[in-house]
């Protein structure tokens, strides 16, 4: 099964469900600011993204290069990465649809076999999400169909690649540890990416299956303290704003700090103060002004988890090694 | 509303499927052509047979239907009916018509049941 890894489907769903509500103080997800944070904390590691995955057998190509060649070859693929990079968009849950258009008590039994009958408009200049599906139930009441009667009805008549007609086991909450313990165990990395790519190509992004699978996703790598297996893949930049929304940021920090990221761990605080503008400090490192690293230690010393100075005592060290 | 005259041109339900597994393409035709052949377009599709959430599935290309329901085009009694159903013209009376007598015809059941029940059982001798 090809995962797809197409996003122009999800900027699209984005652009139309877009929040345009006033509350203007404090960002959301699609702003142009934690977009480029969260972009440029996500990482570009051409190894991880062209990873060898299950596809149709292709004869290999050879190609003689010289230098200028290579080197332009080289920043093609970073280019091409960075497009399989492009983060699916966070969306607050969609709402139930429940409006009955008739309530016709007369035609209650209109059905030998008392089923519904479920229209489906299959206008082919209309998108899935504006399409008209409603249904008429056996007792005659005719209404707007729900957002599970219309994904089912959406894949029926339109059906998108890789995409299931039933929700796969895998999103079975029983199922879920089951998952990522035992192929923990087999994979070195742990299979939350792949869980979360089946999401995304089963669910739309505001659906309750996705926004579940995805916030169990986190929770799981913030129990394990593995946030580098989503590190240089799309769905980093999601769980970076998962955690950051809810300030628990620690374990992340840590995470980012082990792997020397120094300029990510700067962007992460700037992000936590950027959709946390009225905490204390927030306010106490804008007053100051500070940027770089010493935002980084004036943040931790304020509020973040102590463990995370001993990364700086290491510095002081070794600047006073290199200035001695 | 109901055949108002014998236009020549229908949109009504063409039978493919399988033995014992209707379904129907729903299509713009000329009356004299075969049933399941020539036609001008297909406008939809209407599966007869429940699927496993108790469901009918009617595909409506509703753009299509409309332009040729005002050019004037008569859709037959079963896509009239379904048309009905839907929600784009008015329900038929035929689809009241067999509600009803679906009603009836359960109620008669039930209280076919209730009566044996409520007889005293057959002593033997």
């Amino acid at each position: 099964m090809s995962l797809g890894r197409f996003q122009s489907r999800f900027l699209t769903v984005a652009r139309r469900l877009c929040n345009k509500s006033g509350n203007s103080a404090v960002p959301r997800f699609l702003d142009r600011h934690v977009q480029a944070l969260l972009g440029e904390m996500t990482g570009v590691d051409v190894d991880k993204v062209f990873s060898p995955r299950k596809e149709p057998l292709r004869v290999p190509r050879y190609q003689l290069m010289s230098e200028e060649q290579l080197t332009k070859a080289e920043e093609d693929t970073i280019e091409r990465a960075k497009k399989l990079l492009r983060m699916p968009p966070v969306l607050d849950q969609r709402k139930e649809i429940g409006e009955i258009l008739e309530d016709d008590q007369l035609l209650d039994g209109h059905d030998k076999d008392e089923a519904k009958l479920v229209f489906t408009d299959i206008s082919l200049d209309v998108h899935n999400r504006d399409r008209k599906i409603v249904v008429r139930e056996a007792n005659g009441v005719l209404r707007q169909a729900t957002w599970g009667e219309r994904d089912n009805m959406n894949q029926i008549y339109f059906p998108v690649e890789g995409r299931k007609l039933h929700m796969p086991a895998l999103f079975l909450p029983e199922n879920m540890q089951v998952v990522f313990v035992l192929l923990q165990v087999v994979f070195a990395q742990g299979r939350h990416e792949y869980m979360l790519d089946v999401a995304n190509i089963q669910c739309d992004p505001d659906s309750e299956d996705y926004i579940k699978v995805h916030h169990e996703t986190y929770e799981d790598i913030e129990k394990r303290g593995c946030h580098d297996v989503l590190y240089s893949t799309r769905h980093y930049g999601g769980m970076v704003y998962y955690l950051v929304k809810q300030q628990r940021t620690d374990k992340l920090l840590i995470n980012i700090l082990d792997a020397d990221r120094m300029d990510d761990a700067e962007r992460l605080i700037r992000l936590c103060h950027l959709l946390h503008p009225n905490t204390d400090v927030a306010i106490k490192c804008k007053q100051k002004a500070v940027s770089g690293i010493d935002l980084v230690e004036m943040h931790l010393r304020l509020q973040g988890p102590q463990k995370a100075l001993k990364y700086f005592e290491e510095l002081d060290k070794r600047t006073e090694g290199i200035e001695s | 509303q109901t055949r108002a005259f014998n236009m020549v041109i229908r949109i009504r339900l063409a039978l493919h499927g399988c033995k014992n597994r209707p379904f129907y393409h729903i299509v713009v035709a000329n009356r004299k052509w075969k049933r399941d052949g020539k036609h001008f377009e297909q406008v939809g599709s209407y599966d007869p047979m429940p699927n496993e959430r108790k469901e009918k599935l009617v595909a409506l290309k509703l753009d299509r239907i409309k332009y040729w329901l005002a050019v004037g085009v008569q859709p037959t009694t079963p896509v009239a009916k379904l048309l009905g159903l839907g929600g784009i013209l008015p329900v038929h009376p035929r689809s009241y018509l067999e509600a009803k007598r679906h009603r009836e015809a359960k109620q008669k059941e039930l209280e076919d049941t209730v009566q044996s029940k409520a007889e005293p059982a057959p002593t033997e001798v």
